[in-house]
């Protein structure tokens, strides 16, 4: 009882928070899609409640698990997540969507590899790092650089091929961060960046490339654009027009009957916005803050250098993720298919978002105890 | 190289100084975010509300083509014509009562109604298109393109409907297709039908609806305001549906509805060798374009209400008494269980008794001594009631079933009856009562309880024919795809083996020819010149037997005789069965036979010997 005490609950609230705004969200947004595909308006509603069950359990489990265990399972997770990526490509486990082979289908459950991928690379690069500071070799090109940069690219190579140019460049950025926050030098961070574009350039598919010049084109006036890729844009830009300073009302938006793609995945801060206007979007915003911040003092409370990077690393990577859906939502990236962590449908973003928040509490508890006279 | 390895705390604080400047770069991405936004929604909301307003997507429908239907020459029985419809999206028609005003005059329209539905769909769905007239003519759709920027939010929809090129030629066979029901569509939901989707409601059109449905295409488009399309999202084909060749021929069908006129019965012309059905007549009979035009209700009432029931197909659903058509069963199951042979003579002055019971022949002054050949070919009732009592109710009835009566052909599974046969101990269980012996003799000439449909009279003179199999009738010959690869057999089709002896058959062969050319037979009427016809009437009494016979004209109309008219030629070597039924005609001899002969007659002059298979 003592222990629970020790636990940082802000975020545990705030999460919470973020998790029941998503599913209100999600039936609001795809009742009427859900009708017409499945012919149950709860449908993705249901499975949303049952994936936010499934991610507290591993929330609860993650808030137990002793760090050490989490240092002892860094290769073997790294193994699994690699050879589960892998398996994507498999007929008959890998499962194909929208011409991307994203899932693997085990026990007729759809998982999504890559989103395991990036809290496994976030646990191997606090965990590679932590240990390079601790033997003070992580300036060094052959130990600070060499390994970060081979073992996220075996990944991102593999993330790549499905494709899934979104998630394999959250996570490049994901791993440049982490390293320059434990202190590989700037020199080398350069080194790797200009080491990864021929590959990203490599891998790249035309679609892709077309994709990003067409964004580029549009990106400054998406409205006037009569092309067919500033669709998305315009239609979010018209949502949240629509919604202005208070929102239409719940239920009331009327830009995901069917004019929205994806209302309750990719664009459910669109819809959001539409029904809860500009405040509704802050609220969530506010939550999303309060999470990092609250994060950011967790890191920065330890002094274990695992620990430590290991909640910097999360608070990047859920950040990240964040910040890029709503630059997407509001037409200043290119539309990727990334989810907004904890709030848009889909089980392996949620499952995995909460676990990482369960390995945050759990650090919490350390961080509490560390300053602590 | 060599590198200052930096103090521990010194070290930590340099990373933690790093990862405040990763905090900061987000928070900063908030920063812009929050600008975005506020730009977005609050300073250029309102430019962008109008853009939306002005901009819409719509999903078009390309609505599939429904597979055709051939006859067995590859004339086409059922096809698709183009319909066009009237569409609004109720939230694009502002003023609806201008848009009205400017279409009424123009277009037959129900202002009322269509305000109605406006009204109705702009609380429910205001997006989504609802049709405000179907069936447009060219002359109205031309109007209404021309119009196009007074009449915001409204269109026209060419859409495939089903067209029947020879209108109720078949009908009560093909079916007809209409909208699904609410309850069709809880079931089928999984199988993709939607809400207005026309399916196949009755015959060919139900039954294989599986293969007849296409899938749908679509269109993705963004339009401006004025409904013009700004450009196409995403297309998607659409995919007809499959082809179905038929066994049945459009001239020989034509030719049996002419023969049986404007009488209500029903006509049933197939190979006894091989079960196809060649005509399927059912009279009265609708036109099934009305169905796919959307049936206005008093049109349904009317129908339905008619008490001649134009929408029963007569051939599979319709149940009447066999009448003398029944003495072929009789006469095969005295054979085989040897109550009589061939030689054996009964005495007919007119009458049978039993007990305190007299039971009439049809001829008053009687038949004297005869055989049994005699007996069918003059259709003495007195005869037959001494065959009954001899062979009870329960032999007959298990020589009914073996000649395919008493239950489906098969030919049908969703819409067809068994009829009755029968027995002792149906009668114990059904009202409780013994089975009296006189009953038996009704039973023997095809009166009393037992009931059969036109298709089972067909199977069982095609068995008689035939040598004794008895083959589930079938009309669809194959089904291909839209591309015409052939999508292999359909349907259940099964043979058994009458149980009477060939010798038996071969009896009764010679014996219903005989009662076609014997100058005495009850069948003169469907004698025909160079060709062998054998058959059987049967005169099917509604009233109950013992009431006195009167006249055709003195009875009213639901009380006047069924007459039945079973055949099949050549005799040699049976090509073709006909089966005749005139509901409340009269005499089979009189009315029922010459139909058959005139079927005969245009039958044997199209197929010559060897040259029945498909296709010309």
């Amino acid at each position: 009882m003592e222990r629970l005490r020790q636990f940082d609950y802000t975020i545990l609230i705030a999460t919470m928070a973020l998790v029941g705004i998503g599913i209100v969200m999600i039936y609001s947004a795809s009742s009427i899609l859900a009708q017409q595909r499945f012919g149950d308006p709860f449908h993705f509603l249901k499975k949303q409640c049952l994936y936010a069950l499934v991610g507290i359990v591993c929330m609860v489990i993650a808030m137990n698990v002793p760090c050490l265990w989490w240092r002892r399972l860094v290769y073997p997770l790294l193994l699994l997540s690699a050879v589960s990526l892998a398996l994507v490509f498999v007929p008959g486990i890998g499962h194909k969507a929208g011409g991307a082979a994203r899932w693997i289908r085990i026990g007729g459950v759809n998982l999504q590899p890559s989103e395991g991928a990036k809290l496994v690379l976030v646990l191997y690069l606090a965990y590679s790092l932590a240990r390079k500071r601790e033997r003070g070799t992580v300036h060094r090109f052959s130990t600070g650089l060499i390994p970060h940069m081979a073992i996220p690219g075996i990944l991102m190579v593999l993330v790549l091929r499905e494709p899934d140019l979104g998630t394999a460049i959250t996570m490049g950025a994901l791993t440049l961060t982490l390293m320059f926050v434990a202190g590989v030098r700037i020199r080398h961070l350069l080194l790797t960046a200009l080491g990864a574009l021929p590959l990203l350039y490599l891998q790249m598919k035309q679609f892709q490339w077309e994709r990003i010049e067409q964004f580029l084109r549009y990106f400054p006036h998406p409205w006037d654009t009569p092309l067919r890729e500033a669709y998305h844009i315009k239609q979010s830009c018209y949502a949240l027009a629509n919604g202005g300073l208070f929102g239409q009302g719940l239920g009331m938006g009327r830009q995901k009957l069917f004019f929205l793609p994806e209302p309750h995945t990719d664009f459910i801060l669109s819809v959001l916005g539409e029904e809860w206007g500009f405040v509704g979007i802050l609220v969530v915003c506010f939550l999303f803050l309060l999470v990092l911040i609250s994060g950011a003092r967790i890191a920065l409370a330890l002094k274990d250098p695992f620990g430590s990077l290991l909640a910097m690393g999360i608070v990047v990577m859920l950040g990240m993720q964040g910040a890029v859906n709503m630059a997407m939502t509001l037409g200043l990236l290119p539309t990727k298919g990334l989810p907004l962590p904890l709030v848009s449908y889909g089980g392996s973003s949620l499952v995995v978002s909460l676990t990482a928040i369960g390995i945050l509490i759990h650090l919490s508890g350390h961080a509490q105890r560390e300053t602590r006279p | 190289m060599e590198y200052l390895r930096p103090d521990e705390q010194e070290g930590m604080e340099l990373w933690k100084g790093r990862f405040r400047w990763a905090l900061v770069l987000i928070a900063v991405s908030f920063l812009v975010l929050g600008l975005r936004l506020w730009q977005l929604q609050i300073l250029q909301g309102d430019r962008f509300c109008r853009l939306s307003d002005e901009n819409r997507l719509r999903l078009r429908r390309i609505p599939f083509t429904r597979g055709i239907i051939f006859d067995r020459k590859g004339r086409i029985l059922a096809d698709n014509s183009p319909s066009f419809r009237l569409l609004g999206v109720p939230a694009e028609m502002r003023d609806v009562e201008a848009i009205l005003r400017h279409l009424d005059g123009n277009l037959k329209l129900d202002k009322e109604e269509v305000l109605r539905k406006v009204k109705l769909a702009r609380r429910r769905s205001p997006f989504r298109p609802i049709p405000l007239q179907e069936g447009l003519s060219w002359e109205e759709v031309a109007w209404v393109e021309n119009h196009r920027l007074d009449l915001p939010g409204v269109w026209v929809e060419a859409e495939p409907r089903r067209f029947y090129p020879y209108g109720p030629l078949a009908a009560h066979l093909l079916g007809y297709v209409g909208e699904i029901t609410k309850e069709r569509l809880r079931k089928w939901k999984e199988r993709g039908y939607r809400v207005g989707d026309r399916i196949g409601k009755r015959g060919l059109e139900s039954r294989l609806e599986p293969f007849l449905r296409g899938r749908d295409g679509g269109l993705q488009v963004e339009v401006d305001a004025q409904g013009r399309q700004l450009m196409v999202l995403n297309e998607v084909d659409f995919q007809p549906g499959a082809n179905v060749v038929l066994t049945l021929d459009v001239e020989i069908q034509r030719l049996a509805e002419e023969a049986l006129g404007d009488r209500a019965g029903a006509v049933v012309v197939g190979d006894p060798r091989t079960g196809e059905i060649l005509a399927m007549v059912s009279h009265p009979a609708f036109d099934p374009n009305l169905f796919s035009k959307g049936l206005p209700p008093e049109t349904w009432k009317k129908l339905i209400r008619d008490p001649k029931h134009p929408l029963q197909n007569r051939v599979t659903m319709g149940l009447y008494p066999p009448g003398s058509t029944y003495k072929i069963v009789t006469a095969a199951a005295a054979l085989e269980e040897g109550v009589v042979d061939f030689k054996t003579r009964l005495y007919c002055p007119g009458y049978y008794r039993m007990g305190s019971r007299e039971f009439r022949c049809w001829k008053k002054s009687g038949h004297g001594w005869l055989r049994l050949r005699d007996a069918l070919i003059q259709s003495c009732d007195v005869f037959f009631y001494q065959l009954g009592e001899r062979l009870g109710v329960d032999r007959l009835a298990k020589y009914a079933w073996g000649f395919g009566l008493g239950s489906p052909t098969g030919f049908d599974p969703d819409e067809e009856k068994g009829g009755l046969v029968p027995t002792a101990e149906w009668k114990k269980k059904k009202f409780g009562s013994r089975w009296h012996p006189g009953e038996t003799l009704s039973l023997a000439i095809g009166q009393g309880f037992n009931l059969v449909t036109p298709l089972q009279q067909f199977v069982l003179i095609s068995a008689v024919a035939n040598g004794g199999f008895i083959r589930t009738p079938r009309v669809v010959h194959h089904i291909e795809s839209a591309q015409g690869i052939p999508l292999g057999p359909w349907g259940r089709y099964e043979i058994r083996r009458v149980p009477v002896k060939e010798r038996t058959l071969a009896f009764l062969r010679d014996a219903l020819r005989a009662a076609v050319e014997n100058p005495r037979g009850t069948g003169q009427r469907a004698r025909l010149p160079g060709v062998s016809v054998a058959g059987k009437t049967g005169t099917a009494q509604v009233v109950e037997v013992g009431e006195d016979r009167k006249s055709r004209e003195e009875l009213p109309y639901h009380k006047r005789d069924h007459a039945w008219f079973l055949c099949f030629a050549p005799v040699e070597a049976p090509r073709v069965a006909v089966v005749v039924l005139v509901e409340h005609g009269g005499h089979g001899g009189a009315v029922a036979a010459p139909i058959a002969r005139k079927i005969l007659q245009g039958y044997f002059q199209k197929y010559r010997k060897g040259e029945e298979n498909l296709g010309v």
